[in-house]
């Protein structure tokens, strides 16, 4: 069954020198108890889609299209409504764990605001429940810690505060902007190893640039580029056969793999062109990828790709 | 929304109140210190709001009331939130010894009750209004100094100061080009709040009869309409309106201060709860 | 260029100042100019510190740091600001590198305004050319750095720190919050300008793969210690310390025995890794290790070895 499912979503932000259109088209779903990645470059709009799913872009960007919840339409929701999914229903990992914290409060006090509001339980047994969260994400001596401020954790310790304040109120979905960044190899394959084990009921949206994380944690991975999808399989697939020219030169730019970056600067979101995003710095660019824009083509077995080689029609 | 309509209502208040105080010799049908009538006259067609015990006009004397009372918000919390501004900016940057000895030294002027100081101050010095708004700026700001102090001292941690210090840049220029402009908007509420907070203490000393007895002001009217009988006497177009200016007046401000604060509040807070 | 002297750096913390946490416990090394030092280590070891401290941004607690033949410690602050754009420090989480309220223009320009006289045409012109070299497009120069992704904040980050053509960088993480193929790119540059500028790095990272790519040797932290330090092959290749091995095949780690990173002070005379170490004998508890040269530059702090 499908919990949630984006359809036709678009994002775009006016700004002073244009329409950005940070996320253009997308069609993605999320299965009860599915996890599906999303990978892709720097800037193609992975965080501003989890953030239009969350509502939490700034109000005068231009959302369209459906995000339908549980049967219910995301974007058509009063702000009150929306107020109690977001953290209870469907909880958000920040990307940036400095600035997401307020460095004036106290670290426990944070997370208790988070779980107070929408569990109703008292200071003291909120106290308990963020020690217990803190413990959770294997912060050592968590009780002192949760006494402590924001700039005496490291960068890693604060990413595990993101993930215990996401995960203090029990969301259906979670959308993890990154939540291993920063994080030694040990405790990352700890973390990962949590996300699996708080996520064996839950769905997942697990934006990263971590492969390896992605890998071990989801089933299917979407690929984005440019604000839209141009790969989407299940996890095997696109690592072990991807189909799009850019998820193969992304994979070849793997440090073990060469470290051979995709030619080419990242695309302008001001004014795309028509035709395939990813023409310009393509190596199998052909006359007609200038022109014409590829559609999503199914290949088979749940592996859908956006590139004119497969696109029969 | 709700936000937008009460800043709109609020700010829309301050400015009439404020036009009133500018243009107050235009606006006022007579002068406001002459003897004009017989004393204690009640409203009547010449005089709105009838006239004092010394036959002055009453409806004259309230509208350059706005003046003084809005001057001394203005000034005070000019003082008070500059000097805060200042010295709680110094201390969360620098910290050490001197935002030590800067810190200890507000805990100490924080004990110090600062209205009864006040009073005692203004029947020393018998200060004009000027001084008193001064005076009030000057004993005020220790609090809200301890508030920058904090907000400072968090900021200081962020990576962006680290980096322009990195960089080589001076102190002061750190502090204006890049603290500053970060704890803008809590000063400005906080100022808001302050100037609201010295409104009323205004009328306070007016009312008290320590004010600037060369100034018109709310509190002074009070006191006067007070001790001349006005209570006794049932005239409450004298107590009435000088008390109902300085609450509507002070309302305003705050819905004012209210949403300012609001849109302050961290957006990224609300997101993750 | 660099020589670190027995650097520390507690904090304290809690009101009366009772605990403290010693981040940074007595290192000491040396860099070559031109070289490229990884620093390794989990998650509030104390790497980030010492970035901080090599560049005189923290007060050490104790210890010396030599910048090219100069003590900062020495330094009266005029000196040292007049050194700062010689050394210039990338920061770990870009979006809180550069100020919230500056466009990335005025960012970018800001070290070139603070240090080098230009006209603005001039300052344009140097301002889009590093705009450039980082892979940004014009449209991101009058934006703020929240319309900007993480990935492309610290490439401004980036551009900010190579407008002064610094000799000594550290590079705390730049790499974490970009995707692959711009990692790739950002190395590949950095890489390059070791080779043009001969550029001294110390390149702080969890990844190993990117570590191994980029560094001439490494060193590997463990709760504010140095615990080995050597040539990239044989550090990644042979380690010596139990800790090293446990970074370069953590598969082999069990959750419990695993890494904290927790500074609180195990044992106030032993081998900080002693509690969790899988050779630790009786001795470790009671004597603090030394660092031995287990092979010419190859340095390790165990007594078992
Ligand atoms: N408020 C905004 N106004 C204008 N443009 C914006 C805004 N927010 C984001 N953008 C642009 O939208 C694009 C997508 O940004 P987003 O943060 O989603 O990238 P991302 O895929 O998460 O990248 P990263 O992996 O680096 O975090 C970027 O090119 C960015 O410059
Ligand atoms: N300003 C501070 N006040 C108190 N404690 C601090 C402060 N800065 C750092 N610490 C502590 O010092 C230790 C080392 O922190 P540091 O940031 O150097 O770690 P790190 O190795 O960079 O970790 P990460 O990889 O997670 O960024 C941590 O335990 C941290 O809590
Ligand atoms: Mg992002
Ligand atoms: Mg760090």
């Amino acid at each position: 069954m499908s919990l949630l499912k984006l359809t036709h979503l678009k994002v775009h932000f006016p700004t002073q020198d244009g329409i950005v259109k940070a996320v253009n088209t997308i069609d993605l779903d999320i299965e009860e108890n599915g996890k599906v990645g999303l990978i892709g470059e720097t800037g193609c709009g992975k965080t501003v889609l989890g953030l239009s799913i969350m509502r939490l872009l700034q109000p005068d960007t231009r959302i369209k299209g459906e995000n339908v919840y549980k049967g219910r339409d995301l974007l058509k929701l009063s702000e009150e409504e929306m107020r109690k999914i977001r953290g209870k229903e469907i909880a958000m990992i920040l990307q940036n764990p400095t600035t997401s914290l307020n460095p004036v409060l106290k670290v426990g006090d944070q997370i208790a605001e988070a779980i107070r509001l929408h569990q109703g339980l008292d200071k003291r047994a909120a106290k308990e429940k963020v020690v217990e969260m803190l413990a959770a994400v294997k912060i050592p001596s968590p009780e002192k810690r949760a006494n402590e401020y924001p700039h005496e954790f490291s960068g890693g310790m604060r990413e595990r505060v993101m993930i215990a304040m996401a995960l203090a109120c029990n969301p259906t979905l979670i959308i993890a902007d990154e939540p291993t960044t920063g994080l030694d190899i040990t405790i990352k394959m700890q973390i990962v190893r949590l996300m699996k084990e708080v996520t064996k009921q839950r769905s997942m949206l697990f934006i990263t640039h971590d492969l390896d994380a992605a890998a071990e944690i989801c089933d299917n991975i979407a690929v984005m580029y440019a604000g839209e999808l141009v790969e989407y399989a299940k996890t095997e697939a696109i690592f072990k056969n991807p189909r799009h020219p850019y998820t193969q030169g992304f994979l070849n730019s793997l440090p073990n793999r060469g470290l051979k970056p995709i030619r080419g600067m990242s695309p302008s979101l001001i004014g795309i062109p028509n035709g395939c995003r990813f023409y310009p710095r393509c190596d199998h660019a052909e006359a007609a990828c200038k022109i014409q824009h590829p559609e999503m083509v199914e290949l088979g077995n749940g592996h859908f790709v956006r590139c004119l080689q497969y696109d029969r029609s | 929304m709700l936000r937008k309509k009460t800043f709109a209502i609020g700010i829309c208040i301050l400015v009439a109140f404020s036009i009133i105080a500018i243009f107050s010799p235009l606006l006022t049908p007579y002068d406001p210190y002459k003897i004009i009538e017989t004393p204690l006259e009640k409203p009547n067609k010449n005089h709105v709001l009838g006239t004092n015990a010394l036959g002055q006009d009453i409806f004259s004397r309230l509208i350059y009331g706005t003046r003084a009372t809005l001057l001394i918000g203005f000034i005070g919390a000019l003082v008070s939130i500059s000097i805060g501004t200042f010295v709680g900016t110094v201390s969360g940057y620098y910290g050490g010894k001197i935002d030590e000895f800067i810190t200890r030294a507000i805990d100490i002027i924080m004990t110090i009750p600062m209205f009864p100081l006040l009073l005692v101050l203004s029947i020393f010095l018998t200060p004009n209004m000027l001084g008193i708004s001064v005076l009030m700026g000057i004993l005020g700001w220790a609090g809200f100094s301890r508030i920058i102090r904090s907000q400072v001292l968090s900021l200081s941690e962020y990576n962006f100061i680290y980096s322009v210090r990195a960089m080589g840049a001076r102190d002061p220029y750190i502090m204006a080009k890049h603290i500053l402009p970060n704890i803008l908007p809590l000063v400005v509420v906080k100022f808001v709040f302050a100037a609201q907070n010295y409104m009323l203490m205004g009328v306070g000393l007016g009312f008290l009869g320590l004010g600037d007895p060369s100034m018109i002001d709310w509190g002074q009217m009070i006191n006067c309409a007070y001790t001349n009988g006005g209570f006794a006497l049932g005239m409450w177009w004298w107590l009435l309106p000088p008390g109902l200016s300085i609450a509507f007046l002070s309302i305003a401000v705050s819905l004012v201060g209210y949403s300012f604060e609001d849109e302050i509040n961290p957006r990224l807070r609300r997101m993750v709860s | 260029m660099i020589e670190v002297k027995d650097l520390r750096k507690h904090f304290s913390s809690g009101i009366l100042k009772k605990h403290s946490t010693k981040a940074v416990d007595g290192i000491s090394f040396l860099m070559e100019r031109g070289e490229t030092l990884g620093l390794v280590g989990e998650s509030g070891c104390g790497k980030t510190t010492i970035g901080r401290l090599l560049l005189r941004l923290l007060e050490p607690t104790s210890g010396k740091v030599i910048f090219d033949g100069i003590d900062l410690q020495q330094l009266k602050k005029a000196e040292l600001r007049r050194l700062r754009p010689r050394m210039q420090m990338i920061f770990q989480d870009p979006d809180a590198s550069l100020n919230p309220r500056m466009t990335i223009a005025d960012s970018i320009a800001e070290p070139l305004k603070l240090w080098r006289k230009m006209g603005k045409s001039e300052l344009k012109e140097r301002v889009s050319e590093l705009l450039e070299m980082v892979g940004l497009n014009p449209e991101h120069l009058n934006r703020y750095p929240y319309q900007l992704s993480g990935g492309q904040n610290q490439r401004v980050v980036f551009a900010r720190v190579l407008a002064l053509n610094p000799d000594f960088i550290v590079a705390d993480e730049p790499t974490s919050s970009l995707d692959v193929s711009v990692q790739a790119q950002i190395l590949n540059m950095m890489q390059e300008l070791k080779k043009e500028f001969n550029l001294t790095v110390l390149f702080i990272s969890h990844d190993l793969e990117v570590v191994r790519h980029i560094s001439d040797r490494i060193a590997v932290m463990y709760r504010g210690k140095i615990v080995e330090m050597g040539n990239t092959k044989d550090v990644l290749g042979y380690g010596k310390h139990p800790y090293t091995n446990a970074l370069v095949s953590p598969v082999v780690i069990e959750e419990d025995a695993l890494l904290q990173g927790d500074m609180k002070p195990v044992n106030a005379f032993g081998c900080v890794f002693y509690p969790r170490c899988p050779f630790a004998a009786e001795s470790c508890s009671k004597r603090e290790p030394e660092m031995v040269e287990v092979e010419k530059g190859h340095w390790v702090l165990c007594d078992k070895i």
